[in-house]
């Protein structure tokens, strides 16, 4: 230690950055622990009083210690890193596990500890569970410092050499105790201490901090002790909150507030009761009130699924069109398109839904003027009636259109037939079978909305016969309308950037290669916009099942309405807020697999 | 004599040209005498027709109840140019039998849109409809009282509307007036040193100047001093200008590299002006200390001794204000977050890498409305104990830390992709020149990152704001709960469901609308703008 | 270095156990003492009377969009028996009713969460008193200030009233428009089932949608409290809005539907003073005590005397009610019959006539539950002392 390099030190402290930073680290370093340190206390009071637990807050020390502390080694591990490259290697060192090993064997020991050692709530359980992290945080310091009184006795003992060469050890041994010892005897620690545990723990870890930091900036080191060194002040920097949380979540898991507890109860056994409202779901209509919530769950995924898919039908079909149209060389025409996108694109989802709605009951005529088209359609703001056809008709019919569909592909195995004499045989051929489907459904057992006036005089009595029609009801139109319309313009503009962006020669090269429109959109422009669009499509299809859960706006039963009203039935917040995430996570993910299935479909051929 | 058939000639090839626009080359093309003197008969029949229309709508509708004959007039004349303008294209496209055009520059030809006319004959239609619906709502149909009686109400919330009106409380308005100002010489002065042409600002700043004036001079039904606001406004209007010809007159003297930092001054000053509103809002307690020891000194005594009165707490705040406030913090905070998600993303320590990740995913997988509800009921009991008084975790600062969270994360994604885009060459000069890694991240990966995905960044802000509508979800008396229960409260007005609602999306698409062509104008201006496409992201 | 500076406190550490300790056994105990008292204070919570004092707001959870119970108006002004209520407490209490009450609004659906989670302190918002709400959602409602029922509000031009012989009971495939989470919903939906009605529920988010439904025609009926019922038809016929819809208000009472000021489980002082500041404002009327001659009432009569200048032991130790709490309530919101009076009819009564001379009254109190039990109705205060 020359005045070099105590000067070194001193310029590399005396910095204002360096004094702020302490500061406000000391502050944050006490807002987070002590809260910590009082919720310890008061989950380790335990009180019995004729039998009965009398402090809802209590939880046996195992339990309590081996979550704080495991959940801290979890970031430990991860601060360290030393597992994933041990597994890597090629040759497996135990010492290069060896701080893993070490902090587990603290851990094991200190939860022991903290059942057979008779703590007091006060002072001694905090003090141990707050302060086996932050010895388990200083192992990772000490790591690669030496012990200076060590190194002057080298040479006396074997022992001190075996020690000199391995100072991590030496250095765990001495904290360990140390920290042990004044666990143990809490109370007899001088007042400055024991009195105000957060500040304590804060000195150290400021102490701690300014050390590593001091490591950081005067040696730049190999890049592996940097990441390390690096880690190290991201674990310190962290090591508050993380106690914070595990600490506040364990308290909230166990309140004296029951409602606080009702509310962070992680149990799903609620759902198996009988739900208590209503809801309006198509295919699986749920009956109330005997069937659980768990059905009513399901009812209301598969009504969100419906909306979700026709939305995405509906606006890729609409968005191709004005994106196309948007590049058309026709002016009246682009200019509405642009028109139409730079409208929708700017509303926000929740006041077009909104208005959509209201709109929709204002210009929508009364059920009880009977408004049709040729008796077939009945429209109102009640919603809308279509004719039903049989069900074995539509199986039939949704059989002709598949085996079509097969036995063109099998027909094109050996290349696909573009002349344009196949062309126009497959159109007749198609457009034939339609017509022929149409036939089908429209014939034979299909019902029309059946127009009963109950009761002459009283109007509001009128109705259409109970199963005579399908039904689409005013808050799902108005949620797929106002879904399409949004979704659309972007998909325009995503389509529209894909097709500009292709290069002009492409298709200068396709009209004089002879190639005919159809072959030109099949073989040269598809492949091409197809393999921009599809990713971007990707993003905005998962942004229309997140938007679906805005139905609470227009009243459509949904996934997000029913567990709203579920909430707010049942104060079980937690677990409802838990099944949400799963289930849009759920979606969202299998929406972006189908998706990344047909992407590498497209992308197969290198371009 | 030659002059006058070069004006007519060239007045003739310039309709011709608009006529090929809409609906396709004519048969006649090659003659283009027997062209014009069609197209001028064509003119002549959809004319005529046209003015029949004006006359049979204006008869037709009668005035009565809310409908003055000045609307049946605009409302007719409407009708009666989008009937002329139909009527044109169809006449063209029979008389002239206009021939298939190629579609889409001979991109594609698709077989349903054979004819260009066609096109033209189906956009007309669409025209039409629109254009008899938008009028129909703007001046027969519709009531637009409800929707001038409530202007302050709408703008500020309830809580202040009552300040400002009843005499039990005090008004707090005077609070809005320094961050009005504010915005607009910020306006100016960004304006001023950017390289916007003098005529298009003008035009721009003139249509906000009168849309303001009109929206805030209107008598009718005006529950406040409308001489005193539009003084004010004009004050705000003469600051603004002065800015720009100060910046601009400025940034032509002195070098690139001043004119750099001032602008970077104006996006500091901005940022600030965010605090600054929520400071003079609800000031703490230090501030009002020093503005009470400051005013003992006789200084601007008046104007300080207004900051010591007691601020107006988040809970009163609402309208409008609630949603440019949890916007700009969502916008400004979460760029701050999503920078820090997305190198910790980034990062090859796994210590960050792996909560970063976990974080963002488990954000993004959720909707907002989830999220919002989250922080409304869940937070609060994880973040209590953090703040001294409890009370302080205002629903407000709730939303916007959920906003911040939300939109970082987006933004944590989108400056990701620039990240792995900035050029390995950067960094490694970086490292050889000795700057130290927080030094490289900052100085050289981040600007280019942002360069970069800079309008991906402002679509992520549009969206945030956008946003900010579910507010009224959970019961936060924004914009667009007030705008939807105003026709169920205003007793003089009751049943006007759909005005406030219309006037609400109006005013969120102004908005919207004029960040989306800051971020196109910024694209061009950086360069970006590649062959033709836009970027979708 | 770090090591060092471990090292040395270590020491120190160590040698101050090792100088000796003067704990004694007194010591000891008188530590679990303070750990049992600690324990006990985490099941104890402290009374939201002492909080609001702390705070120096009340904060009351609210409707704003039923006229005569709770109403906001577009300037912001608030009305309503709701309303008064609340400023009779925040009078009551010691605070200035216009300035230091924190109005928020709570829906039906979150009501109960927002009491629950300390967002509000007291929540008056026509609230039924329901076994079901008592026991499960943490709440313990203080009296009943308002007997209420369920009604049914009709489109006349779907169902005309002579048609359907002035009864509910042939709404025959009616679509009848309900709030969520309310229990109307439950009501309707029972009555439909034991009377084989035939109505359709439909649910809507909250009362201003409904509203707008009704308006528009996409539903046939309105079901909620009769109040509401009342209130919504008489807004409804004044703006003239929906002029050909005919409105009219089926007889029949679906439920009993007591609404009454609801506050968190086991707050009992708190409850205590928001129970007896409404049986106050009854006991003023039953005495002919209203805001204009409180100042002039006769104190030697004893009844008189410990309602207007004792405080009876109302509040907590650390925050007691002010001995003239009661006149602070009179000079605010009056008797019961004023702030009737003020919320329902035209603000002209005397305060002391009867509920017959109150004039321009939408919603009449002669004859229903809500008159004076001298009057033949429930409004009955046990008495003060």
């Amino acid at each position: 230690m020359n005045i070099k390099s105590l000067q070194n030190r001193a310029n590399i402290f005396s910095s204002v950055k360096v004094l702020l930073a302490v500061v406000v680290l000391w502050a944050y370093n006490n807002k987070m622990l002590s809260p910590s340190i009082e919720a310890v206390s008061s989950m380790s009071r335990s009180f019995v009083v004729g039998g009965v637990q009398q402090n809802p807050a209590y939880y046996d020390p195992y339990s309590l210690s081996s979550a704080i502390i495991f959940f801290f080694l979890i970031f430990m591990t991860l601060a360290r890193n030393e597992i994933a490259p041990a597994i890597r290697s090629k040759n497996f060192n135990i010492n290069s596990i060896s701080l893993t090993l070490s902090s587990l064997i603290i851990s094991i020991l200190v939860i022991a500890l903290s059942i057979f050692g008779d703590f007091s709530p006060a002072k001694g359980m905090p003090f141990l569970l707050i302060g086996a992290p932050i010895i388990l945080a200083s192992l990772l310091v000490l790591d690669d410092s030496e012990i200076l009184p060590v190194k002057r006795l080298s040479g006396l003992h074997p022992l001190v050499d075996w020690a000199e060469g391995n100072p991590g050890i030496i250095n765990t041994v001495i904290i360990f105790s140390a920290f042990l010892g004044m666990a143990f005897n809490i109370s007899f620690v001088p007042p400055i201490i024991s009195s105000d545990l957060s500040s304590f723990f804060s000195f150290i870890l400021i102490i701690m901090a300014l050390y590593v930091y001091y490591q950081i900036s005067s040696e730049a080191g190999n890049p592996l002790t940097h990441d390390q060194r690096s880690s190290t002040m991201v674990l310190i920097i962290g090591l508050p909150l993380i106690i914070y949380i595990s600490t506040r979540i364990l308290f909230l898991l166990h309140n004296p507030d029951s409602v606080t507890r009702e509310r962070w109860d992680l149990s799903w056994s609620f759902m198996d009761m009988k739900n208590t409202f209503e809801i309006n779901a198509w295919p699986l209509q749920p009956d109330f009130p005997e069937d659980t919530r768990w059905q009513f769950l399901f009812s209301a995924i598969l009504n969100s699924a419906r909306a979700t898919l026709l939305s995405i039908v509906l606006c890729t079909i609409l968005g191709v069109i004005i994106g196309v149209t948007r590049l058309s060389s026709n002016k009246l025409a682009s200019g509405l398109a642009t028109v139409y996108v730079e409208v929708f694109r700017n509303m926000p989802l929740a006041v077009l839904l909104f208005l959509v709605m209201l709109q929709l009951g204002e210009t929508l005529p009364l059920f009880s003027e009977e408004a049709n088209i040729a008796g077939w359609i009945y429209y109102s703001n009640q919603g809308l009636h279509l004719p039903r056809p049989e069900t074995l008709r539509i199986i039939i019919a949704l059989a002709i259109v598949f085996s079509l569909w097969a036995w063109g592909r099998y027909r094109d195995r050996d290349g696909i037939d573009d002349s344009s004499e196949a062309l126009a045989r497959k159109s007749l051929i198609w457009s034939m079978a339609l017509v022929a489907c149409l036939g089908i459904l429209l014939t034979g057992d299909m019902s029309l909305p059946n127009y009963v006036k109950t009761n002459p005089n009283i109007p509001g009595t009128w109705t259409i016969e109970e199963g005579s029609s399908f039904e689409v009801t005013k808050a799902f139109m108005a949620l797929i309308i106002g879904l399409t319309l949004f979704t659309a313009s972007v998909v325009a503009e995503i389509v529209r950037g894909s097709i500009q962006a292709l290069p002009r020669g492409q298709v200068e090269a396709a009209v004089s290669l002879g190639l005919s429109p159809y072959q030109r959109l099949r073989l040269v422009i598809l492949p091409q916009a197809l393999r921009s669009m599809i990713p971007l499509l990707n993003s905005q299809y998962m942004n229309v099942w997140k938007n679906s859960s805005l139905a609470i706006i227009v009243a459509y039963s949904d996934i997000f309405y029913v567990i709203f009203v579920m909430m707010n039935n049942v104060g079980k917040l937690i677990p409802l807020f838990l099944l949400l995430l799963v289930i849009y996570q759920a979606g969202s993910l299998l929406i972006s697999g189908i998706m990344n299935f047909y992407n590498a479909r497209v992308t197969r051929v290198k371009i | 004599m030659s002059q006058d058939t070069s004006f007519f000639e060239s007045s003739m090839r310039r309709i011709l040209e608009l006529e090929r626009g809409v609906a396709g080359r004519s048969r006649w093309d090659s003659d283009i005498k027997a062209d014009s003197s069609l197209s001028l008969l064509c003119i002549l029949i959809s004319g005529l027709f046209s003015v029949s229309v004006l006359l049979n709508t204006e008869s037709s509708i009668d005035v009565g109840g809310e409908v003055t004959s000045g609307d049946i007039w605009i409302y007719s004349t409407a009708v009666a140019l989008s009937w002329l303008v139909a009527s044109w294209i169809i006449l063209i496209s029979v008389v002239k039998r206009t021939r298939m055009a190629p579609a889409f520059n001979g991109r594609i030809r698709l077989p349903w849109f054979g004819s260009t006319a066609l096109l033209g004959i189906l956009s007309s239609f669409i025209m039409l409809f629109l254009v008899e619906w938008i009028f129909d709502i703007l001046v027969i149909s519709m009531r637009w009282d409800i929707v001038w009686a409530n202007r302050v109400s709408v703008m500020l919330g309830p809580n202040l509307t009552e300040a400002m009106t009843q005499d039990y409380l005090v008004s707090e308005n005077w609070r809005i007036w320094p961050i009005i100002f504010l915005v607009w010489a910020i306006a100016g002065a960004a304006y001023g040193a950017s390289n916007t042409s003098v005529r298009s600002f003008l035009i721009g700043f003139g249509l906000v100047t009168v849309v303001v004036f009109l929206f805030a001079g209107n008598p009718l039904e005006a529950n406040y001093n409308i001489d005193r606001v539009l003084f004010r406004f004009s004050l705000a209007t003469a600051l603004s200008l002065a800015c720009f010809v100060a910046m601009r007159a400025y940034s032509k003297r002195v070098e690139e590299y001043k004119v750099n930092r001032a602008k970077r001054n104006i996006g500091l000053t901005a940022v600030a002006t965010f605090f600054l509103t929520i400071i003079l809002l609800d000031p703490p307690e230090f501030v009002k200390d020093i503005a009470g020891f400051l005013a003992g000194f006789g200084i601007l005594e008046s104007q300080l001794e207004l900051i010591t009165r007691e601020g107006v707490p988040p809970a009163r705040w609402g309208g409008l204000l609630i949603n440019l406030i949890v916007a700009a913090a969502g916008c400004v905070l979460g760029f701050a977050i999503g920078v820090v998600l997305a190198f910790s993303r980034q990062s090859n320590l796994p210590i960050l890498k792996w909560p970063g990740i976990a974080v963002i995913e488990i954000v993004r997988s959720g909707p907002l409305i989830c999220w919002l509800y989250f922080a409304m009921y869940l937070l609060p009991d994880v973040a209590d104990p953090l703040f001294t008084n409890p009370e302080d975790f205002d629903n407000i600062v709730r939303m916007m830390a959920i906003f911040s969270l939300f939109g970082g994360c987006y933004i944590a994604e989108v400056i990701r992709g620039g990240l792995q885009a900035v050029d390995s060459g950067q960094k490694e000069a970086a490292l050889a020149l000795g700057l130290s890694p927080m030094q490289i991240k900052l100085q050289v990966e981040l600007p280019n990152a942002v360069r970069t995905t800079l309008p991906s960044i402002v679509s992520v802000f549009i969206g945030l704001w956008k946003d900010t509508t579910l507010l009224f979800i959970i019961e936060i008396i924004d914009f667009f709960r007030i705008a939807k229960t105003m026709a169920n409260t205003d007793l003089r007005f009751l049943g006007d469901f759909l005005e406030p609602v219309y006037f609400t999306a109006l005013v969120f698409w102004v908005f919207a609308f004029y960040l989306s062509r800051v971020s196109m104008n910024v694209e061009k201006g950086l360069g970006l703008v590649k062959e033709g496409g836009g970027d979708v992201a | 270095m770090l090591a060092m500076t471990m090292m040395m406190l270590m020491t120190t550490a160590a040698l101050a156990g090792c100088a000796g300790s003067d704990l004694t056994d007194e010591d000891v105990d008188a530590a679990r003492e303070e750990g049992r008292l600690a324990g006990i204070a985490e099941a104890t919570p402290v009374s939201t009377l002492d909080t609001i004092h702390d705070r120096g707001m009340m904060k009351c959870g609210v409707k704003d969009s039923q006229w005569g119970m709770g109403f906001a108006d577009a300037d912001g002004v608030r009305s309503g028996l709701d309303i008064e209520y609340c400023r009779a407490v925040a009078a009551a209490i010691g605070l200035n009713p216009d300035t230091q009450i924190e109005y928020i609004l709570a829906s039906a659906g979150d009501r109960f969460e927002k009491l629950a989670s300390g967002e509000i302190d007291v929540l008056i918002r026509t609230t039924t008193w329901t076994t079901s709400r008592d026991v499960g959602l943490n709440a313990d409602f203080a009296g009943m200030n308002f007997f209420d029922g369920q009604g049914i509000l009709i489109r006349g031009d779907a169902y005309p009233q002579d048609a359907m012989e002035n009864t509910a009971h042939n709404l025959e495939n009616a679509k009848v428009c309900v709030g969520t989470g309310t229990t109307t919903e439950g009501n309707i939906a029972d009555w439909n089932t034991v009377n084989s009605v035939g109505m359709e529920i439909v649910p809507v988010a909250d009362a201003a949608e409904a509203t707008a439904e009704l308006v528009s025609g996409s539903c046939d009926a309105f079901t909620g409290d009769m109040s509401a019922m009342v209130a919504k038809k008489y807004t409804l016929e004044a703006a003239g809005d929906c002029s050909d819809c005919d409105l009219w208000i089926a007889p029949e009472l679906l439920s009993k539907e007591p609404l009454g000021a609801a506050v968190r489980d086991m707050d009992s002082d708190w409850k205590d003073v928001v129970t007896w500041v409404w049986f106050g404002m009854v006991t003023a009327e039953e005495m002919g005590i209203d805001s204009e001659n409180y100042m002039d009432a006769d104190t030697s009569n004893p009844a008189v005397d410990r309602l207007l200048n004792q405080n009876l032991g109302l509040g907590t130790d650390a925050n007691p009610l002010p001995a003239t709490w009661m006149q602070n309530v009179l000079s605010t919101s009056g008797n019961y019959g004023e702030a009737w009076d003020n919320s329902f009819c035209d603000g002209s009564y005397d305060g002391t006539s009867g509920s017959a001379a109150m004039t321009g009254c939408v919603l009449s109190r002669v004859g229903t539950a809500n008159a004076l039990v001298s009057e033949g109705g429930l409004q009955f205060a046990p008495p003060m002392r």
